[in-house]
């Protein structure tokens, strides 16, 4: 027998133990996913329609574009507390829930390690890399008259693909005053039309969008709250991006 | 109960113990891994419909995979070391139990993507351009990463294992 022989005799082999599957509880939990669903499609649709405070594409259909190799699955970038005193850069956008706004801000500090170039890092002292936008997106409410800053995330660098995708409500830290779900945002820098969210290889929420006034390749992004399944491990989702012909873009 | 919830039941109780095995393998934690497995059954009970008709245990081995992957996803970086580690304990296949911690503790030394690849390699007994669909990764990561890990396990290829193990099928 040869090592791989007894490595693939070990694999096959019996553990001592073997697991359980409640089957009833996997149906429960089925129905629930599948229901979620349903409503996540019915209701984007509603949804979408209301929320024309800013333009939303809807060009091609997901799944008519050429897969890459490898399309990972979602990265998120951490935020930090927003600094109260900055100011927005560009267009306030209307995320049309719980008075919540997106916008850029200058001068954020933040180091960071560009991850299409790992030797690359910013000094902590310096606004941002060169070759970064050197704005923070930032997550504000403006429910009472004026916009409070509530988390930014660091602008990296520039390329075609999702930058910055961000949570509120995953990281204890910031979810004081969360309300209503999970929220999932950030930018995609490049001539974006449409990004959906996708769970084992279905389409389960499609993006709002709004370009940024100050740089058109960029585009804000997020999810209704609502479309984030709360019981669902974010990190299992993927995030596709499509161009005006249906072509799956870079992530 | 419908007849498409009696084939679930009765897919789950075709293949929910290979499931859990693979699980257990990719994972190295039982209790994690059927957390896992449930949730990739109650995943693929959600698009049952659809996926009756096809290739349901694909689908579901699919989810499972996709479950618990992710950590490599992530940007966590993977030393690659120029030495590999000490040679494994003797092995005693006289009891299974022996067989299967040595299994645990080779498989430990792996990253994450390596134990991935090599469980769906030779468990699964996915073909590489399999596996590298599998992963959404190239056909040359799967056959580097496969060849990294079974060095790491000091596991030597015979002309008969070659042909057995590691043809592209």
């Amino acid at each position: 027998m040869t090592d791989l022989d007894a490595l693939r005799s070990a694999l096959h082999g019996s553990p001592a133990e073997s697991g359980t599957v409640d089957v009833a509880a996997v149906m429960r939990s089925g129905r629930r996913i599948r229901t979620r669903r349903r409503l996540v499609r019915g209701g984007g649709v509603v949804s979408g329609t209301a929320a024309l405070l800013v333009a939303i594409f809807v060009i091609g259909q997901p799944g008519t574009g050429t897969a890459p190799e490898q399309q990972p699955l979602i990265e998120i970038t951490a935020a930090k507390p927003a600094d109260p005193n900055s100011i927005p850069v560009g267009n306030v956008v209307m995320t049309g829930f719980d008075n919540e706004v997106l916008y850029f801000v200058a001068g954020y500090r933040e180091p960071y390690e560009n991850k299409r170039s790992p030797t690359v890092a910013t000094d902590p002292d310096r606004p941002a890399l060169p070759t970064g936008t050197g704005y923070g997106l930032t997550l504000g409410n403006n429910g009472v008259g004026r916009i409070i800053p509530l988390q930014t995330t660091g602008a990296a660098g520039r390329w075609t693909g999702f930058h910055s995708i961000t949570t509120r409500g995953l990281d204890g830290t910031l979810d004081a005053g969360n309300v209503g779900g999970t929220r999932l945002y950030g930018y995609y820098e490049g001539d974006v039309r449409r990004i959906v969210l996708e769970l084992d290889d279905e389409v389960v929420a499609t993006a709002r969008t709004a370009k940024w006034s100050a740089d058109g390749t960029i585009t804000i992004f997020w999810f209704a709250p609502e479309d984030i399944p709360s019981d669902e491990a974010l990190h299992a989702f993927r995030l596709l991006a499509y161009d005006q012909n249906g072509q799956l873009m870079p992530y | 109960m419908s007849r498409g919830d009696r084939q679930f039941v009765e897919f789950v109780e075709a293949n929910s113990a290979r499931l859990m095995r693979a699980a257990h393998l990719l994972i190295g934690d039982r209790h994690q891994a059927e957390d896992a497995v449930q949730s990739a059954l109650a995943r693929t009970y959600a698009s049952w419909s659809r996926v009756r008709n096809q290739d349901a245990y694909a689908y579901a081995r699919r989810v499972l995979t996709n479950l618990t992957i992710d950590r490599w996803r992530r940007p966590i970086k993977e030393q690659v070391r120029d030495s590999f580690p000490d040679r494994p304990g003797p092995r005693d296949f006289t009891q299974d139990h022996a067989q299967q911690e040595w299994l645990m503790r080779v498989l430990g030394q792996l990253t994450p993507r390596e134990r991935a690849i090599v469980v769906l390699r030779h468990y699964l007994d996915l073909s590489e351009a399999e596996v590298a669909a599998e992963l959404k990764v190239s056909l040359g990561t799967v056959k580097s990463t496969n060849s990294r890990a079974l060095a790491k396990l000091r596991i030597t290829l015979s002309p008969a294992g070659a042909t057995s193990g590691e043809e592209t099928r």
